[in-house]
């Protein structure tokens, strides 16, 4: 089983704060936002992938705590008991 | 009295003779540091001798407008107070929005030049050109929001805004903040204090001319897309309006960075019991707020169920109360926001103190007896948090050993390394382990341990302009110079750092030369960005403060024990020799007499 946790914008807008999706193979990560996004009947993906299906900048996406884009993008592989963070784009200080 | 963006007018107010004269800066000075934080540093390295007592009369307190402050120009509403700081005894700037900046500037004011010290309690008041000081005896003591509508009231321009100290300014805390508005603070670096000491209660101010700038409709064209990319960039357009700064909180989190219990660890376990969405979600907050000409708003309207409301708590305070001091009681930690803009106390210096104290009270390196009667000091007592805050901002029992800043109150006790601070400034909500660049940003800050010296969180957590490697090293130094570089412009424009999610180099060029005609380049405005840092750098070392200083606690150099990021640790040394040599310093961190005269400091 995968754990997605959703927060900030995400968790208030979409009204989830996390889902649990079961995966019997391992999976890359693009091919997990869409089947969240089956699954949760939501649309966020558009937030965190641009229109050339390139991983924003700004999207903030961990995978046990780290930013997938220090790993291999949107093709890291997902593997059962995997804890991701869903982050729209946000800033503060 | 026709108001010019580029008749920039001072007004210098002497505190010991009540002499007021008003005088106009030379144009060739602000084409060379533009505004706010950096025509004033200039002016105030040029009139004090940098080893003066901060608090002592000697010291001058200058409240300095950005050179667009005022504008249409979005987020224009910041102003910097520039003086000698009695926590780092550094040059000390610390900036602040809402509205009185721009009200001091459509007064005719860019800056206001204070000077020596009164021998009772005043206010200064600014109608226009009539300026006046005015006993504030009925004042003293009293909390800012008490302050302020008290002002208002006796100035009779219900509009007027004001800028006071609370107690702790009159007790000389060495994190006193300036409070304008109500809830906006010039918190940090203890300017409050140095208010204080000159005896200054508040300054109110009401202003009726509009700025003229040479050009009307290439400025509002200007100004017109700028506010578009801000509208339409999702940090400034989205995150920040709805969730304010606390986005943050789950984003550090569970990014391995979140400063719990005095920076012991790198993760807070009640993280959703306090985030930005728990403040939602619970209710408690009613509406976002902006300051002057700002489309982002991103202030927080709050009332808690205990009928308590104010603005905030941003992330910095509420991490300040909330993790660093193992507190989850989100009513606590922001009744403490409200109490800290009640007693003007800096929030993250106030927080990151008394999580010293937790630490050494708990490790029995300071024992029960030291603290009266007050309750004891163990990570996660609300009730502990409140009452010692009001101790320090009166200097009550033991709260006038932590209203002298961690560092001071941890040395008086021998153990100076349990201070999280650089400069002996408390450094904020982002562990240094974690963001290699961000490590070295706090080593190298002008004014101390601070994250709005150059916010390398954006590039190496959020993404922004381009997503770096936290842990890499490589660049680092260089991001980290253009980051403190262009931050210096930002507040010498008098615009919100909060732009810089949305704008670019290019973006503050082009407004600052719509305004002005300097023609100036994005490198040549980025010169002036560096100028200033390299003027604070002098004035400090002038000041005695060696390049020894460019350095964090210890702790950084053991590795973080939890989170994602367990086992990493601060590489900020390795980094300082790059950092230097790009900055064109020395090897021993001195800045060259030939650097002094390429960027005309000297
Ligand atoms: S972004 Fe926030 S702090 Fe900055 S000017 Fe706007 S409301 Fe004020």
């Amino acid at each position: 089983m995968v754990k997605i946790n959703f927060f900030t914008l995400f968790r208030l807008e979409l009204g989830i704060k996390n889902i649990d999706i079961d995966i019997d193979k391992k999976i890359k990560l693009r091919d997990l936002l869409y089947l969240a996004e089956d699954i949760s009947k939501k649309k966020f993906i558009h937030k965190l992938i641009d229109e050339k299906d390139g991983l924003l900048d700004s999207a903030i996406i961990l995978i046990n705590g780290k930013n997938v884009h220090h790993l291999q993008g949107l093709d890291t592989i997902i593997k059962n008991g995997d804890e991701i963070a869903l982050f729209p784009p946000g800033g503060g200080g | 009295m026709a108001n010019e963006l580029l008749d920039v007018k001072a007004l210098r107010v002497n505190l010991t003779t009540g002499e007021i004269k008003q005088e106009s800066v030379d144009l060739e000075l602000v084409k060379k540091y533009l505004g706010g934080r950096g025509l004033a540093s200039k002016i105030l390295k040029d009139e004090i001798d940098p080893k003066i007592d901060p608090l002592s009369e000697a010291n001058k307190l200058i409240f300095a407008n950005g050179l667009l402050t005022g504008t249409a120009v979005p987020t224009a509403g910041r102003y910097m107070v520039v003086t000698k700081g009695p926590l780092t005894g550094t040059i000390a700037s610390s900036n602040s929005g809402g509205f009185f900046g721009a009200e001091l500037r459509k007064a005719g004011w860019s800056l206001v030049i204070i000077e020596g010290k009164a021998n009772k309690p005043v206010y200064i008041s600014i109608k226009d050109s009539d300026v006046k000081i005015n006993d504030a005896s009925h004042l003293w003591g009293k909390t800012t929001d008490i302050t302020t509508d008290t002002l208002v009231e006796e100035f009779g321009e219900k509009n007027a805004k004001v800028a006071c100290i609370g107690p702790a300014g009159e007790k000389l805390v060495k994190f006193a903040a300036i409070i304008n508005d109500k809830a906006r603070a010039a918190g940090r670096t203890g300017v409050g204090a140095v208010m204080g000491s000159k005896n200054l209660k508040a300054i109110v101010v009401k202003g009726s001319e509009r700025i003229d700038v040479v050009d009307k409709a290439a400025f509002m064209n200007a100004v017109k897309s700028k506010v578009d990319i801000i509208r339409k960039n999702p940090v400034t357009g989205e995150g920040l309006p709805k969730l304010g700064t606390k986005v943050l909180d789950n984003i550090i989190n569970q990014s391995g960075l979140y400063p719990t219990k005095n920076f012991q660890f790198g993760t807070f376990e009640y993280t959703e019991e306090v985030s930005g969405e728990a403040l939602v979600n619970k209710g408690y907050l009613v509406d976002n707020k902006a300051c002057y000409a700002c489309p982002i708003g991103c202030g927080r309207d709050v009332v808690l169920p205990n009928g308590r409301k104010g603005e905030g708590p941003e992330y910095e305070s509420a991490w300040a109360f909330g993790a660093d001091c193992g507190v989850k009681d989100l009513i606590a930690i922001s009744d403490a926001n409200f109490m800290c803009n009640e007693l003007g106390l800096d929030t993250i210096s106030a927080g990151t103190t008394i999580a010293c104290a937790m630490e050494m009270y708990e490790k029995g390196y300071l024992p029960k007896e030291d603290l009266k009667d007050g309750p004891e000091l163990t990570f996660g007592s609300s009730e502990s948090l409140l009452y010692y805050l009001k101790k320090i901002a009166y200097r009550e029992d033991f709260g006038d050993k932590l209203a002298e800043g961690s560092y001071r109150f941890a040395d008086s006790y021998g153990h100076p390394e349990l201070s999280m601070s650089v400069k002996k400034q408390e450094i904020p909500a982002y562990d240094p382990r974690g963001v290699q660049g961000h490590s070295l940003e706090y080593a190298t800050s002008n004014r101390g341990g601070c994250h709005v010296r150059g916010y390398m969180i954006s590039p190496e957590v959020l993404g922004v302009p381009e997503k770096l490697d936290p842990q890499s090293l490589e660049g680092k130094a260089g991001w980290v110079k253009i980051f403190q570089d262009l931050t210096a412009v930002i507040d010498a424009a008098g615009l919100c750092l909060f732009s810089s999610f949305a704008l670019g180099a290019d973006d503050y060029a082009e407004l600052i030369n719509v305004g002005t005609n300097f023609g100036l380049s994005t490198d040549e405005v980025l010169k002036i960005g560096e100028r200033i840092w390299n003027l604070e750098r002098q004035f400090n070392l002038e000041a005695g403060i060696t390049p020894a200083e460019d350095r964090l606690p210890d702790r950084f150099k053991d590795p973080l024990p939890d989170g994602s990021q367990k086992g990493a640790y601060s590489h900020y040394e390795e980094m300082l020799v790059e950092y230097y040599k790009i900055r064109g310093w020395q090897e021993d961190g001195i800045i060259p007499k030939e650097k002094l005269e390429e960027l005309g400091v000297a």
